[in-house]
Formats: C-alpha cells, sequence, structure tokens
C-alpha cells in the first residue's frame, strides 16, 4: 500500500493504481470521459487533469499511477479552468448550446428558447436527458457561461450529420450525438472480444463505424449493450423504453434466461421494468449480460402477458377470480386424480422455493412426483454424468474460467445458448493465451478464439469428444484436429485446465452423448478429480435447483398420454415433448399457472395467471451450484399474482400446509438439503456457492456411435441467443425480434446443392412432420445438416424427436423454385 | 464496370494470405486492383481469412483516401497533389477541371462515366503539374489543356 496526499488528505492506495479509479472511489470528483474502469488508460478526453507536485504542468490521471508519498491537487484554479478548457473543445462535437447555457434549470420543455436552440439540439428533447454523463461532467465542472466562441460561427451546427441507426429492436446509434470517446469500441473489444465497432475515417471525419461499416444489424454485435453501459452521451442507447428509461426503483436481482447467473439492476416505473444494467458483485458475470438479459424484461408488451384468471366455461374460458380460480382448479385435479394418474410439470425458471411448493402439492395432495418437460433431456445428460463420475453435481467453481490456461468447450453453441460464459472463455483465450479446443459441429464466434476446432457431424459432439478423450488416455485417433488438441492439451498444466459443456437441450440422445463425452474428456485430463475440473451448464436457469428439489426424478413428461389430470406450472409441454398438444386434448383435468396464454394454456380447464420471474421473490441455484437471490423488480400484470401467490393458494384450496412466504420455504428447503443452509443464512450479489464436493471417482465409459434415422440433412438444433422464450410459448411472430433464429440455417453447399438461396421458403420434413420457415444460407451450418432453432415456431423441432430422443434426417427443398 | 464479385472468387483471391503477418493491407490492395473497389463482402472475407474483425478492415478501408468502397468510374482522371505540381500551378489545373466537370475532388458523374481523384504524387514530376487519366500520365498540362481534357472526357467534345 502506498500513502498519497489528495487536496490535504491521506489516503492509502496499492502502488501502481490507475490514479483516476483511486481519486473516484475515494470520493474527489474527476471528470473522465473516456476512462474505462479496470481497462488500459486511453487517454483521449484529456478532462481528467489534475496537479501532481513534482513534474512540471497538469497530468492526466488515467495515465498516472499511484506512488508512495504522491501529493495530488485535483481542484485549484488552474486544474479547474484547464478542464474546462479541455471540455469546451469536446462540445465542439456534440449540441452545447443547453450544456454551457447559465439558464438551464429554468428551461422548461415548452419554453421557447431565448438564445435560438433549435428544439432537436436541446437537452430537452434527448432521450438521455438528466441521465447523461456528458451533461453531469459539464455541470460538475462548471461550464455554465464558458462560452470562449460567442460570435463565431460553429461548423458543428451547420454541417449535415449522418443519420441514426434505428433499424433493429434493441440499440439506436445516433452519431450526432458521438464525442468520438471510443469507450464503446474499447468495450465491444476488450470486455466483449467481440469487435463490432471501429473508428471509421480519420481527422474531423472521424466516426464511430460498425461492422463493415453499415446498419448494426448487419455487423457481427451481439447486441450485448456493453457499449451503452459505458457510452457518456445518447449516441448509443437501449431502443425499447429509452424515453421512459428514468426508473423510480432500481432492484438488483438474477436473469432468468440461462444457467450462468448474472446479476442485473433492473429498473422499473410504476412496476414496470423499462431498463436493465448489469447487476453488482457478480463474480463471475461481472458487468456483463447478454442480450437476453438486458432486452428480455421487454420480450412481450403488458398487455399481452396474461392478467385474469380464467376457468373454462365449455368451449369458452371466462375471467375469474383467484378464488375461484384456485378452488375450481383444486376441485378438477382432484377428481382426476380419481380416474387415473394426474401428472404435475413444472417449469425450469421457478424458484427454488416455488418448486418446493409444487412439490408438496404433487406429492401431498395428488400422489405423484413433479416433473419438467425438458425432464427427458435433462434426465439424460444427469444420468450420463452418474454412470460416469458417480454424481450429476460438478465441483467447479465457473470463476476460474476466466484464468483458465486451457479449456475444451462440448457445446451446440455455447455463445448462443449460454453467452457471457462464452465471453469468460473468450477471456482465457485473450488474456491468459488459453488452449481453447472447441468440439462443435456449428461454427460460433468462439471458434475465432479457439486454437483447435473439431468440428464432427452435425449432433455428434459427444462422439467426438469421446474420441479426444481416448487419444488423451494414449490411443492412436487418426484425426490431425484431435492429435493437435491432445498436443495442446498436454502443454499446459492440468490445474489450469476445464472442461465445459452445455448439452443439448432438445435431443435426449445427443443431450447425454454430450455430457458423457465431456466427462470422458474430464475423466482422462483430471483422473479422480474430474468433476473438479467440469461444468455442466443445463438447458434453463433453475434445472439445478429442480433437480436438488428432487422435481425431475419422475417421467411424467415421457407419458403424458396416460395421464388422467396435469397440473403445468410455468410452461408449455407442446414445446418440448412430441404430441403434447394431442395428450393434452384428452385429459379430464388441465390447470394451467402461467404468464402467457400459451398452446397449453388455450386447452386448459383453469388457468391462473401469474407474474413472471422478475416479479418473485426466491432463489435460483445456476449451472455452477451458486444460489442466487431473484427480488421482486415488477409488479404481476392485472389480476396476476406473484407465481409463490398462486401456488400457495392452490395448495389452500387442496387443503396443504405450506411455508407462508418464500423466505420460509428457503427455510425449509435448507432444513431438508443442508447445503442450502448458507444460502438460507445469507444472499447479496454473487450469491452463495452451495458446498459441492468432487465425487472422487471417474471411469469412461464410450459414447455409442449416433443413430441416424431417415435420410437427406441431419437436423442440428440448440438454444439461440435471441429468441425469448415466453414469447416463443406464445407464438409471438416477433419472439425473435431481428428474425436470424426464426428461419431454418442451411450450409453453403447444400444450398447450392438443392438451389436454396437466401430468404427463399423452404421445407423441411422427415415424412411425418414438416416445417416450413425462409431459410438462411450460412457458413455456421455444417453441409449435410440444417439448423433448426430449439424455439423455432415454439420449439416445433421437438417434434421430429423418435422415441429414443434421436433427431432424424430431413429432406429439404426450396418451395418455389429459385 | 466489373460485376460485384461473388464471395467465392473473393475467397479464392485472398486465400493465400495469413492472420497476423500484417495481411490487411496487402489483401485490401489486391482487391481494388482487381475489382477496382471493396465491396462490403469483401470485407468481411478479408477479416475471416485474417482471423479479425470486419470492424477493423473497414476502419482501415475507410482510413484510406485510396481505398473505395463503390464502384469507380469508367474514366478517372486522378489529379497529382503533390508539391512539383503544385508549385507549377497544380492547383489552376485542379479548378479547372472542378468547374468544367462540375464536381468537387472525391466526385463523380450521376452515371459513373467519369470522375475525379486525389492522387498522390507518383515521382514523374518532370511531368508537372498532371493528372492521370486511368492510371496514364498527361503532363506539362496548361489550364487550356485541362479544359481540353475535362471536356474530351465527358464526351461534349
Amino acid at each position: 500500500m502506498a500513502t498519497l496526499t489528495v487536496d490535504g488528505q491521506t489516503i492509502e492506495a496499492p502502488e501502481g493504481a490507475p490514479l483516476v479509479e483511486v481519486l473516484k472511489n475515494n470520493g474527489f470528483y474527476i471528470s473522465s470521459l473516456c476512462y474505462i474502469d479496470g481497462l488500459k488508460p486511453y487517454a483521449g478526453c484529456r478532462t481528467c487533469l489534475v496537479d501532481i507536485e513534482g513534474p512540471p504542468g497538469l497530468q492526466l490521471s488515467c495515465t498516472a499511477v499511484v506512488q508512495d508519498g504522491m501529493s495530488v491537487q485535483t481542484s485549484t484554479e488552474e486544474v479547474k479552468e484547464a478542464r474546462r478548457a479541455v471540455l469546451s473543445v469536446i462540445l465542439a462535437t456534440h449540441s452545447d448550446r443547453c450544456l454551457t447555457c447559465h439558464r438551464r434549470e429554468h428551461c422548461h420543455p415548452g419554453d421557447i428558447c431565448l438564445r435560438d436552440d433549435v428544439v432537436t439540439h436541446r437537452c430537452l428533447t434527448c432521450s438521455k436527458n438528466y441521465r447523461c454523463e456528458l451533461q453531469a461532467t459539464c455541470e460538475m465542472v462548471g461550464m455554465s457561461g464558458y462560452e470562449p466562441w460567442v460570435g463565431e460561427t460553429r461548423s458543428w451546427y451547420t454541417m449535415p450529420h449522418p443519420p441514426a441507426d434505428r433499424a433493429n429492436p434493441f440499440m439506436e446509434f445516433d452519431p450526432q450525438m458521438c464525442i468520438i470517446c471510443t469507450r464503446c469500441q474499447r468495450a465491444c473489444e476488450e470486455k466483449r472480444h467481440t469487435g463490432a465497432i471501429t473508428l471509421s475515417g480519420k481527422g474531423w471525419d472521424t466516426r464511430i463505424a460498425f461492422g463493415a461499416g453499415g446498419a448494426i444489424d448487419e455487423s457481427n454485435c451481439d447486441f450485448s449493450g456493453a457499449c451503452i453501459d459505458v457510452c457518456p452521451t445518447a449516441a448509443l442507447m437501449e431502443h425499447p423504453n429509452k424515453w421512459v428509461a428514468k426508473p423510480d426503483e432500481w432492484t438488483s436481482t438474477t436473469c432468468d434466461s440461462c444457467a450462468v447467473g448474472c446479476s442485473i439492476m433492473l429498473g422499473s416505473r410504476e412496476g414496470r421494468g423499462v431498463i436493465v444494467r448489469p447487476g453488482d458483485g457478480n463474480a463471475f458475470s461481472g458487468d456483463q449480460i447478454c442480450v437476453r438479459g438486458r432486452y428480455h424484461y421487454d420480450s412481450l408488451k403488458p398487455r399481452e402477458r396474461l392478467q385474469q384468471h380464467q376457468v373454462r366455461r365449455g368451449p369458452i374460458q371466462v375471467p375469474a377470480t383467484i378464488d375461484e380460480a384456485v378452488s375450481q382448479a383444486a376441485s378438477a385435479l382432484k377428481a382426476a386424480a380419481q380416474k387415473g394418474p394426474v401428472g404435475v410439470l413444472v417449469g425450469q425458471t421457478v424458484t427454488n422455493e416455488e418448486a418446493l411448493l409444487a412439490k408438496t402439492i404433487a406429492a401431498d395432495a395428488l400422489g405423484t412426483k413433479a416433473d419438467s418437460s425438458q425432464g427427458p433431456v435433462v434426465r439424460a445428460a444427469k444420468e450420463a454424468l452418474e454412470e460416469r463420475l458417480g454424481t450429476w453435481r460438478m465441483a467447479t467453481d465457473a470463476t476460474n474460467i476466466p484464468t483458465a490456461k486451457g479449456i475444451v468447450v462440448v457445446q451446440d453453441d455455447i455463445e448462443e445458448s449460454h453467452n457471457v460464459m462464452s465471453v469468460r472463455i473468450k477471456d482465457a483465450a485473450v488474456h491468459q493465451h488459453a488452449q481453447v479446443i472447441v468440439i462443435s459441429s456449428l461454427r460460433s464466434e468462439l471458434v475465432d478464439f479457439a486454437t483447435t476446432w473439431i468440428r464432427p457431424a452435425g449432433g455428434e459432439e459427444g462422439q467426438a469428444a469421446d474420441l479426444l478423450a481416448r487419444a488423451l488416455n494414449g490411443e492412436n485417433v487418426d484425426d490431425p484436429d484431435i492429435q493437435q488438441a491432445v498436443e495442446q492439451l498436454n502443454g499446459v498444466t492440468r490445474e489450469e485446465t476445464f472442461v465445459v459443456c452445455a448439452p443439448n437441450p432438445v435431443s435426449p440422445r445427443v443431450s447425454a452423448d454430450m455430457a458423457g463425452g465431456a466427462a470422458n474428456v474430464a475423466t482422462a485430463l483430471f483422473g479422480q478429480e474430474a468433476s473438479e475440473h467440469l461444468i455442466v451448464l443445463p438447458p434453463q436457469v433453475n434445472t439445478y435447483g429442480l433437480l436438488d428439489a428432487g422435481l425431475l426424478d419422475s417421467s411424467t413428461a415421457n407419458a403424458l398420454s396416460d395421464l388422467s389430470g396435469l397440473l403445468v406450472i410455468r410452461e408449455d409441454p407442446t414445446m418440448h415433448i412430441p404430441g403434447a398438444a394431442e395428450a393434452l386434448e384428452r385429459l379430464n383435468a388441465l390447470v394451467v399457472i402461467d404468464n402467457v396464454l400459451s398452446e397449453t394454456a388455450k386447452a386448459a380447464t383453469v388457468t391462473i395467471a401469474e407474474g413472471r420471474a422478475y416479479a418473485s421473490a426466491g432463489t435460483y441455484t445456476q449451472g455452477d451450484f451458486r444460489v442466487q437471490v431473484l427480488t421482486p423488480a415488477t409488479l404481476p400484470e392485472g389480476d396476476a399474482v406473484p407465481l409463490f401467490g398462486a401456488l400457495k393458494a392452490l395448495a389452500g384450496a387442496l387443503d396443504l400446509q405450506v411455508p407462508d412466504d418464500p423466505d420460509a420455504a428457503l427455510g425449509v428447503i435448507a432444513k431438508a438439503n443442508p447445503a442450502y443452509m448458507p444460502a438460507w443464512d445469507m444472499l447479496v450479489g454473487e450469491g452463495v456457492r452451495l458446498e459441492v464436493p468432487g465425487s472422487g471417482t471417474a471411469k469412461m465409459v464410450p459414447v455409442s456411435a449416433a443413430a441416424r434415422t431417415g435420410d437427406g440433412l441431419q437436423i442440428v438444433t440448440g438454444r439461440d441467443l435471441y429468441t425469448a422464450a415466453d414469447a416463443a410459448a406464445l407464438r409471438h411472430p416477433e419472439a425473435e425480434k431481428l428474425h436470424r433464429y426464426d428461419r431454418i440455417q442451411v450450409s453453403e453447399e447444400d444450398a447450392e446443392r438443392l438451389g436454396i438461396n437466401d430468404e427463399d421458403e423452404i421445407e423441411i420434413s422427415d415424412g411425418t412432420t414438416v416445417v416450413r420457415a425462409p431459410a438462411t444460407v450460412t457458413e455456421r451450418v455444417k453441409e449435410g445438416t440444417v439448423f433448426v432453432s430449439s424455439l423455432l415456431q415454439g420449439g416445433i423441432v421437438s417434434e421430429f424427436l423418435d422415441a429414443d430422443g434421436n433427431l432424424p434426417r430431413v429432406r429439404a427443398g426450396a418451395l418455389t423454385p429459385a | 464496370m466489373k460485376a460485384e464479385p461473388t464471395t467465392q472468387e473473393l475467397r479464392k483471391l485472398v486465400a493465400d494470405f495469413r492472420p497476423g503477418r500484417g495481411h490487411v493491407m496487402p489483401a485490401l490492395h489486391r482487391i481494388q486492383d482487381t475489382y477496382g473497389y471493396i465491396t462490403r463482402k469483401a470485407i468481411e472475407v478479408v477479416a475471416r481469412q485474417l482471423n479479425t474483425t470486419p470492424a477493423l478492415v473497414y476502419g482501415t478501408v475507410s482510413f484510406y483516401d485510396d481505398f473505395r468502397t463503390e464502384p469507380p468510374p469508367e474514366t478517372e482522371i486522378k489529379w497529382c497533389s503533390g508539391p512539383a505540381c503544385h508549385m507549377r500551378g497544380g492547383d489552376r489545373i485542379r479548378r479547372a477541371l472542378e468547374a468544367e466537370l462540375n464536381m468537387p475532388m472525391g466526385g463523380h458523374s450521376d452515371d459513373h462515366r467519369y470522375g475525379l481523384h486525389l492522387g498522390q504524387c507518383n515521382g514523374t514530376c518532370h511531368e508537372a503539374p498532371q493528372v492521370w487519366v486511368n492510371e496514364k500520365v498527361v503532363g506539362n498540362l496548361s489550364v487550356v489543356d485541362a479544359i481540353h481534357l475535362a471536356r474530351r472526357v465527358k464526351g461534349s467534345e
């Protein structure tokens, strides 16, 4: 620690730390418009001037580092004047009349500007007004009345500006607001490793540009919004709710979109979400989230969610109060139980506490065990892990990934399914020069960071991983990629090597193969310590919470047609189980608790409207066994109630005793499973990692060859980055707002052979199931396969599954010949 | 004007360049030499070939005035901006060309038949003041020569 004096105060800071961060963290105001905490200084804006005793003149506090005995002045007249002068130069590339106007506080939207400032140049007409860093900086530095240019013609106001890019549903870019601080470019490059942003042109014509110079959505931007977080002006803004995103409440909660477990801050106005920013204090996600975390709070408009409880009267569903709905639901389920077995299906975005209630209702009132529609896939991966490692709970701490020296990734496309995990793997590749072995048939951006890309046939990632494991064990494998991977992995220390696997979310067979192959690689690399170096990311956010609660033990989802009654909690079996729609029609009673009117809810006897996950209080158990808190950030729409309340009411109507609130429920969970005790005690920020011991056993079990049925192109599927699951359940045409994944992806080679062009309407068919969608011709897909997103047309790809959980080969062709 | 190159053609053209060896500029030059300009597709192909991002390649393309992102005119007059030409009255040649062709430096006619661009000194200073018409030196120009040249290029003479 070094001691330094700042404005007469003595503070302590680590020697060599960037001075600007130390000053900001100790409560000194430093204007800094280009510095990003934690990244290399750029020294572009030059407003962070301070007076350091010793060197002549003023120094930049972003490039200065803390030295013992340093003496710093941050607010002498000289410093203040210098900052104003520098800022006035920056303001030459921004509409600044309001920023330097001494009357700004007195000005109202309807006022006529006495200084002739046109309406589109006024801060009051800017969507970032009052949350703008440039505005705040001008205020703090004292720019009011600082106008050395008065009387001169100013070129910014007379020159034409490039048009704003408002072409995509997520992010707006308005170059006339840009002060070329290049923070976005550096955030995209250094934090995200995407590199979608560049400086184009030179001199006065320098601009921020995306990709190859076109619209944002034509570039390789993945809409994580990391650039929005750092933009000091309104140049880069979220598109949804940008005019109302001045929240009256910020709530720290957890993203419900995948099992990585990113913390988010959800800003709400009058109970409705208006903005999401990355949360604080999460050791894994840090200041990163993905497009789902940032924008899926807004996946559906409030009016598109279920607002009323409904009960069926003959062919129609009529609105009901919650009391009517739960009592009818209870009696319908009881009556159905008299006639035959009753099932319970629980969505994997419900919290551990809600799951406990669901489990209680299933066991105590209906005499059954709860399952999930994706149960078969989850169980397949779980059994594959148990068979090899003796447990499905991997003891690996995911925070080791960014500093790993070697990583094997067995994936469909982890960039799309678990985005922030891929960012952390790229961290390791860029900063640690880690050996990254990617095993996937799809070409993802992660491949650009891979030292070896093993590209098996579609859906045979597990088999390829198994081959790699055998090669690591010394078997002679005649494949140059695998030999290269073995060489690279043998060059790094085992302690710093990890295996990451995201099993397929649709096909149980592929899921089992991938998990099994990854476990074999881990066993070959780490022996008995395999479970301490393997991370298996489940398909949804709370899959492991449900498994921990013993919810996925039964196989209700495999036998829907045998049931008499069914209780469905925030999910839609028609999206995951082949033939579910017909099975649901034969039920005597179908009770649905959900926030959207899914296909299942449309067939329901009783529908109870709930708020979505962001309205819930509770906990999630993430892919690396961190338990994270959900704090209610939004209010349920209309008559809807938080899910815990809905389940409690239903339990009451079934004469069950259940915990009163989510906290009490967590207490019950912790008493039953002591691993959860620390979670009950204390939960903040990054959450509490459950104690998961290493299994201590590992054996390799060969992954059998993939079964192939039919002829034509093999279907490959996976979770895509953009589709919102709840909107997909509604079969909403905007479930995928960018319209990249509501199409069928075809490889360039197959497209040429079959005469398919981009945008052609095509049809794929295995003889019984037929799917039609526009085609995208892309190098992402390997020859001989077609990619269908797991959520395309409400998960229609699952209809292709055969009894063994395999996806077939299909015939593909354009509907109108090209 | 040549047809827009296909992705396959572009991939073939830059197939021998390798990442991490300063090959961005040579690749871009080769594409411009072959097709006369650099398409967006070409930027993406170069980025993939050199294992970098389209943004980096586009930043390079947009930095240098010599790289174009739209097809060149059929007849291109490049005006030399070098010091020797400047000292022998090159600026008057420029004004004459701009006035006669009715376009600013860097402009082209609506039908892409002819255009006027800034050139950098190529060392043939004994010909100053000079322009290049489709890369061929036309030197020792007087203002009258420049006006005649412009009219011939326009086709009005």
